[in-house]
């Protein structure tokens, strides 16, 4: 019959039923917590370092495909700029033997020819040998030549070069001629002409070595030019750099008489400046950089906020705990099972309040005496927390012997409140005694600074006139008037602590009211009324603890 | 934890001045549990020059529960005259129902 009403679900955030073992564990993960020292990187941040670095190697990939495309393209420019520059040199070449070819047909004379052509071998003369031959039905022979002797005759091979040789409006070339001095040699004979033919040789470097002056607009190339169009090392006329070229090249050739002259180039710097050339390393660089910082960012504050949340999470934690550990005193504290008391129907009640998370210090006790009489008891310490527990503990445990010593309410209080000194203890208590003697539907009522109990009889509820005295704590001299009630028959008390009537902006007399409205509706039992009450005052979670006693004679 | 809840102006306004080397407290808007210690330590800082009377200026105090009875009883440990000076008609009526009238010297 006698019942407590634990806390509804939603007024509390935190677990009751909590265990002090559950507390230990969770501080002892607070201290492995917070020294976030070394741990793996987020995944976050190495996503971002990741990323970041992706997004540099395709950055520098692209700078480094356009610098080599730039490159590649200025290299081509130039190496046909260079056989462009060849091919109108060439042809000088081929006029001279045709000139000294026109003098030979016209003049039928060696001697003229060899004047004619004097300057033009050996010593200054562009060629090395200039030579006239004539061709018969034996062959062709030598008739004279000026310079040095043809290296053909030396040779021997003049027999089956000249064979091959028909008038024509192309230069005939016979190849790099192997000797000492390696020379190329090329015969001009004119369409038409059928006695004469021209040859001249033009030595090669020994070494074979070209050299492209600095103050060249191709200086920033080294060449390879080889006789023909494939790239034949017996055909090589002429390098600035070991052959064969390899790496980053580029071909040209320019057609030479009835054969080419095949051009290969390779730069000797970057021909799209360093800048272009750096762009890749600078790209790299700032890239590994930026992505390397942007990733620690992240991971600085992931790891803060981590941090932020664990400390959070634990302080909530151990509010929690803490305020379970009141709680669970207090429920230690209060009687889970109210005295049966005959001829009475009791109630109780207890809530605790969402202000704060510490509970408060209220309590309630019935004492059973003899002779169909007992104590009935309804207290509040001021203050929250387990201090405030172990108060309402020690005023409990306090007035429930002096009840029994048989103290009367007044002097139950009186000897109260020398137990209780507010400068040592910080903590007051209003508490209200009654004695109830069942059977001659009195109460002796005493009351120190606690609020007066509402008393409804035939549906119509009153406060009970007692005058307060100052709370427990405030004096250890404390006096206070009892006041004696008689009441009718099924009449119902009830006591209850602050929590039930304040409410903000209003004064405690209009929450009085509202609690006798609340008790004079109509209920077939103390339980109902106690929880109607409850629910018609407390429209949701209550802030401040409330305890809530009601007695009711059954006749 | 309600009370924590971001309201837009504090719940409680505190405003120390003096009567020569009385202080005067007032008090208004919502005195409870989450407000009462920042008013205690200011009152604290009040006490400093040990005045023999202090004064609770309450008629603009809306609500008040027993942690203010609380916080009136602790100045009255430490000083010897506590008044409460035009008390809101809510002040009034609990200092009466807690029994405290001559304790706290009540100057309406």
């Amino acid at each position: 019959m006698m019942t407590r009403r634990t806390s509804p679900p939603q007024a509390r955030n935190y677990g009751v039923l909590r265990t002090v073992g559950r507390a230990t564990a969770a501080r002892a993960k607070t201290v492995s917590v917070l020294p976030a020292g070394r741990r793996a990187p987020r995944r976050l941040s190495v996503i971002v370092a990741a990323g970041g670095l992706a997004l540099t190697a395709v950055l520098a990939w692209t700078a480094s495909t356009a610098n080599h495309s730039s490159n590649n393209r200025l290299l081509r420019l130039q190496v046909r700029q260079t056989v462009s520059a060849l091919s109108s040199a060439l042809p000088s070449v081929q006029s001279q033997l045709v000139d000294a070819l026109k003098v030979a047909t016209a003049t039928n004379s060696s001697s003229i020819f060899k004047s004619f052509v004097s300057d033009e071998a050996g010593g200054k003369g562009e060629f090395t040998s200039l030579s006239l031959w004539q061709r018969g039905g034996t062959g062709t022979k030598l008739l004279t030549f000026v310079g040095a002797e043809p290296e053909l005759v030396l040779d021997g091979a003049a027999r089956s070069f000249f064979a091959h040789v028909r008038p024509s409006a192309t230069l005939q070339v016979t190849g790099i001629l192997k000797s000492s001095s390696p020379r190329l040699g090329y015969a001009e004979m004119e369409p038409g002409e059928t006695h004469y033919v021209v040859y001249a040789e033009s030595a090669l470097p020994a070494s074979r070595k070209l050299v492209v002056p600095s103050s060249s607009a191709f200086s920033d190339l080294n060449f390879a030019l080889y006789l023909g169009k494939r790239q034949l090392p017996s055909q090589l006329i002429e390098a600035s750099v070991t052959t064969p070229i390899r790496g980053l090249h580029a071909v040209a050739s320019l057609p030479f008489g009835n054969t080419a002259i095949t051009v290969v180039g390779t730069p000797t710097t970057q021909l799209t400046g360093t800048l272009s050339a750096s762009l890749v390393w600078i790209v790299v660089i700032i890239g590994a950089v930026l992505s390397l910082a942007s990733a620690t960012t992240v991971e600085y504050v992931a790891r803060r906020r981590w941090i932020a949340e664990r400390l959070a999470e634990d302080v909530a934690r151990l509010y929690a705990e803490q305020h379970s550990i009141a709680e669970t005193l207090q429920r230690a504290i209060l009687p889970e099972q109210i005295p049966a008391i005959a001829g009475m129907e009791i109630a109780v009640r207890y809530l605790p309040g969402v202000n704060g998370v510490d509970v408060g210090g209220d309590w309630y006790d019935v004492v059973p005496l003899e002779e169909g009489r007992f104590v009935f008891v309804v207290g509040d310490v001021s203050g929250r927390g387990v201090k405030a527990a172990a108060v309402m503990a020690s005023l409990h445990y306090a007035s429930r012997g002096f009840a029994l010593e048989g103290h009367p309410p007044e002097g139950i209080l009186e000897q109260l409140a020398k137990t209780l000194d507010i400068s040592r203890d910080e903590h007051f208590a209003t508490v209200l005694v009654g004695l109830v003697d069942v059977a001659r539907h009195q109460v002796t009522i005493a009351n120190a600074g606690h609020l007066p109990p509402v008393l409804c009889s035939a549906n119509k509820a009153a406060v009970v006139p007692i005058q307060p005295g100052s709370p427990i704590g405030i004096s250890n001299r404390l006096t206070v008037e009892p006041l004696l009630v008689t009441v009718e028959a099924h009449a119902t008390l009830i006591a209850y602590t602050d929590g039930l009537v304040e409410r903000r902006g209003e004064s405690l007399d209009e929450g009085i009211g509202r609690l006798q409205i609340a008790a004079e509706r109509n209920t077939s039992t103390l339980e109902e009324l106690l929880s109607g009450i409850v629910t018609d005052l407390t429209m949701d979670a209550p802030d401040d603890d409330i305890a809530l006693i009601g007695l009711r004679w059954l006749d | 934890m309600a009370g924590l809840d971001a309201s837009a102006e504090p719940a409680l306004r505190v405003q120390i001045s003096r009567e020569g080397h009385v202080p005067v407290v007032t008090l208004s808007g919502e005195l409870d549990l989450t407000s009462v210690e920042e008013v205690r330590s200011i009152v604290a800082a009040a006490l400093d020059g040990e005045p023999d009377r202090i004064v609770f200026d309450t008629s603009a105090l809306r609500f008040m529960d027993s942690s203010g009875i609380a916080l009136l009883l602790w100045a009255a440990e430490r000083v010897p005259n506590v008044e409460l000076r035009d008390p809101s008609l809510i002040v009034q009526r609990l200092i009466e129902l807690t029994g405290l009238g001559a304790t706290l010297r009540v100057l309406k």
